[in-house]
C-alpha cells in the first residue's frame, strides 16, 4: 500500500515521514501546487527535485490543471507581454511578465494548449520610412508561461509570398508540431508545407499541399486556427474572397489533411473554437445581429450539430475583435466589452477589468499551468 | 422499521466502531471487502488509530447522508462543513491523508491533499524543510544551481490588496527593509508579504531605492537612504 522504497530522512513526527515516503501521495498533494512554488520547492531535497522533474508528475499535475481551465489575457504592447491570468469573473488573480522580449517588435499570441503558447511576430512593422510594412515571414515562438520559458523555433524554409502555421499538440504531452505553409516561388501558386516537430527540433518538409489557410492577416489579429483533439483546424477562403471562410482543413498529428464543410455560410465574423473537445463554430451574423454556434461532433464526416442561436447583446458586429473558449463559456471581447456567454443557461454576462491593463486590442485564451518545457 | 445493516470496525489499537454499511462503503477498501463477503466479523485496520478512525467515519456519515434524496444538506453547507472538519493540527492532518489513501476514500483524500497543497503554496523552501523536518541533503554547490535554474521562483512578492501590484524582489533587497528582513530571519513569513499599509507608489519608490543601495552596496560607494525608505521603514515597523 506504501512505497517504502526511500530511506528515512526524517528524525520526528513519523506522520510525515510516512507521507514522504508514499510518493504518490506526496505527488497528489505538489500537483496541486502553483508552478512557481513547486519551481522554489525543487530546492528543498533532492528527493523533492526528483519527483518535480519526474514524467510522471508532470503529466499527473497537467491532468488537474486541466480540469480548472482559466482565461488568459494578452493585450498587444510593444516589447512587453504581460499576460493576465483571469478566472472568468472579471478578477485579475496573476500578472505573467515574460522576459526575453523586449528587443521585438511586436507579439501576437497565436494558440493556447496543455500550459504552451504560440507566439508570432505581428505582421506588420514599419520600414524606414515609418511606413507598415506586411512581414512576409515571421518568428515563432513557443512558451510557458509558467515556468518563463521561451524558445524561439529554427527559421523555416525561405517564402516569397505570406506564410500561415498552426500548431498541434500531442500525442505525448511534450510533444508538439508546427505545420507551415509557404509558397516557393511568387509567380506561382505551389503551396509547400513543412512541419517542425519539437521531438526531433528541425523542419522537414512533407511536400506539395492543395490548401493554404486563410492567411494570418486577414483573421482576427493573427489567430486563424484552433487545435481540437488531435487535429488542427483553419478556415480555408471562399472562392475569390480572401478574408470569408468558405471551408476547413483540418490536419491530424500523422499529417493527415482534409477538407470539411462549413454548416451553413458565414461571414468574416466567424471563429474557430474547442468547446469541451469538439470543433466548434461560432458564426455571427451582422444584419440579424445573431450568434450561431455550432458542434462538430465527428470530423471525419462534415456532421454539424446547432448547439444554440441568440442575439448579441452588443451593437455594432464589426467591432469583434476575438473569440475564445472554456468548458460551455464562449469570451467575446469587442472594442469596447468583454462578455462571456453561457451555453448552458444562454446567459451573456459582461466582465469589467478596469484599469487592470491597457485596453489595447487585447486577445484571449483558455489556460491552463503546466510543467511542460518549449524545447527539448 | 428495517433493521440497518452494520458493519464493524477495529481500529489499530483495539477499539471497536460500529457503523452503518453504507457509511462504511464510502470507503473502497471497506466496500471491497464487504462484497468479496470477507466482513462478516470485525474488520481489522491496523494502519489506523481510533481517533483518525473516529473522524473519518464521521467524514463518511457527513457524505453518504448528503447524498441521500432526502438529505437537504446543500453543496455549500457540506464545504463549510468540509473547511471546519479540515481545521486540525498538521499530525492528524498527516494521519488523515494516510487513512483516507489506506481506506480509498477519494473525497477525504481530495480534501487533506488540497488543504495540505493550500497550506504549503506560499512557503519557502526552508520553512518547508523546518515544518516537515526535512534534511537538505543538497551540497550547497547544487542548492546553488537549483535556485539559479529558476532565480525568479525564489523571489518575495511584496503586495498590496491589489494582486496586479504585486513586486517580485530579490531577497537582498527585500531585507534592506529592517521590518521585513526580520520578518524573514525568523521564518516567520511566507514567499508573499501582504503590505497593507503601503501604497503600490510607494511601493515601487521604495523598491528602487532599495536596488539603488544594493548597487551601490556592490560597487562600494556610500549609498545613502532616501526619505522615503526612512518614511516607510517606520509605519512598517509597527
Amino acid at each position: 500500500m506504501f512505497e517504502t522504497g526511500s530511506k528515512p530522512i526524517r528524525k520526528r513526527s513519523d506522520a510525515w515521514y510516512e507521507v514522504e515516503s508514499a510518493e504518490d501521495i506526496l505527488a497528489d498533494i505538489l500537483s496541486r501546487v502553483p508552478i512557481k512554488s513547486l519551481l522554489a520547492f525543487k530546492s528543498v531535497s533532492k528527493q523533492w527535485r526528483r519527483l518535480i522533474e519526474s514524467s510522471t508528475f508532470i503529466k499527473l499535475q497537467l491532468r488537474w490543471s486541466l480540469e480548472k481551465p482559466n482565461y488568459l489575457i494578452y493585450p498587444y504592447m510593444d516589447g512587453l507581454v504581460n499576460l493576465y491570468q483571469t478566472k472568468g469573473n472579471g478578477e485579475i488573480i496573476e500578472k505573467i511578465t515574460l522576459f526575453g522580449c523586449e528587443d521585438i517588435y511586436a507579439l501576437s499570441l497565436l494558440c493556447s494548449c496543455n500550459g504552451l503558447l504560440c507566439f508570432i511576430n505581428y505582421p506588420f512593422v514599419p520600414d524606414s520610412n515609418r511606413e507598415l510594412v506586411y512581414l512576409i515571414d515571421f518568428d515563432i515562438r513557443i512558451c510557458n508561461p509558467a515556468t518563463h520559458e521561451v524558445y524561439l523555433l529554427p527559421k523555416g524554409s525561405p517564402s516569397e509570398k505570406k506564410i500561415s502555421i498552426g500548431v498541434a499538440f500531442g500525442p505525448k504531452p511534450w510533444e508538439y508540431k508546427v505545420f507551415r505553409f509557404f509558397h516557393p516561388k511568387y509567380d506561382s501558386d505551389d503551396i509547400k508545407c513543412e512541419v517542425y516537430s519539437s521531438i526531433t527540433g528541425s523542419w522537414r518538409g512533407i511536400g506539395d499541399v492543395q490548401y493554404c489557410p486563410i492567411g494570418i492577416l486577414y483573421c482576427p489579429l493573427g489567430s486563424n486556427h484552433v487545435y481540437v483533439n488531435g487535429k488542427i483546424y483553419w478556415f480555408l477562403p471562399e472562392e475569390g474572397d480572401i478574408i470569408t471562410p468558405g471551408s476547413i482543413l483540418s490536419v491530424d498529428i500523422e499529417e493527415n489533411f482534409k477538407v470539411i464543410s462549413l454548416p451553413d455560410e458565414v461571414t468574416a465574423h466567424a471563429f474557430l473554437v474547442d468547446l469541451e473537445g469538439f470543433l466548434s463554430l461560432v458564426a455571427v451574423y451582422d444584419d440579424d445581429q445573431v450568434v450561431d454556434v455550432w458542434i462538430l461532433h465527428d470530423s471525419n464526416e462534415s456532421n454539424w450539430e446547432k448547439k444554440c442561436s441568440d442575439y448579441v447583446p452588443f451593437s455594432c458586429v464589426d467591432s469583434i475583435n476575438f473569440v475564445a473558449a472554456r468548458k460551455t463559456e464562449i469570451f467575446f471581447i469587442t472594442s469596447d466589452q468583454y462578455l462571456i456567454y453561457n451555453l448552458d443557461n444562454g446567459t451573456w454576462t459582461e466582465l469589467d477589468f478596469e484599469d487592470d491593463f491597457e485596453s489595447n486590442l487585447p486577445v484571449v485564451l483558455p489556460y491552463t499551468e503546466s510543467l511542460l518545457p518549449c524545447e527539448y | 422499521m428495517s433493521s440497518v445493516k452494520k458493519v464493524t470496525l477495529k481500529s489499530s489499537d483495539g477499539e471497536i466502531f460500529e457503523v452503518e454499511e453504507t457509511v462504511a462503503m464510502e470507503s473502497q477498501t471497506i466496500k471491497g471487502l464487504i462484497e468479496d463477503d470477507c466482513a462478516d466479523n470485525a474488520i481489522p485496520l491496523p494502519n489506523v488509530t481510533g481517533h483518525i478512525l473516529s473522524l473519518v467515519i464521521q467524514y463518511c456519515k457527513e457524505h453518504t447522508s448528503s447524498s441521500d434524496s432526502n438529505s437537504s444538506k446543500s453543496n455549500e453547507k457540506l464545504k463549510a462543513w468540509d473547511t471546519q472538519f479540515i481545521n486540525v493540527d498538521l499530525n492528524v492532518l498527516f494521519d488523515l491523508i494516510m487513512a483516507a489513501n489506506y481506506l480509498n476514500v477519494k473525497g477525504l483524500l481530495d480534501l487533506t491533499c488540497q488543504t495540505v497543497a493550500d497550506m504549503i503554496k506560499e512557503k519557502t523552501p526552508e520553512q518547508i524543510r523546518a515544518m516537515f523536518n526535512i534534511v537538505n541533503d543538497f551540497t550547497p554547490e547544487e542548492e546553488e544551481e537549483v535556485r539559479r535554474e529558476n532565480a525568479w521562483a525564489f523571489e518575495i512578492s511584496l503586495k498590496n490588496n491589489n494582486v496586479v501590484d504585486t513586486f517580485e524582489v530579490e531577497e537582498s533587497m527585500a531585507k534592506e527593509l529592517q521590518t521585513i528582513k526580520n520578518m524573514i530571519e525568523d521564518n516567520y513569513t511566507d514567499s508573499v508579504i501582504p503590505l497593507h499599509n503601503v501604497t503600490s507608489d510607494i511601493l515601487e519608490l521604495v523598491i528602487e531605492d532599495c536596488k539603488k543601495h544594493v548597487e551601490a552596496a556592490e560597487s562600494e560607494s556610500e549609498p545613502s537612504y532616501s526619505l522615503a525608505s526612512k518614511l516607510i521603514d517606520d509605519p512598517l515597523k509597527a
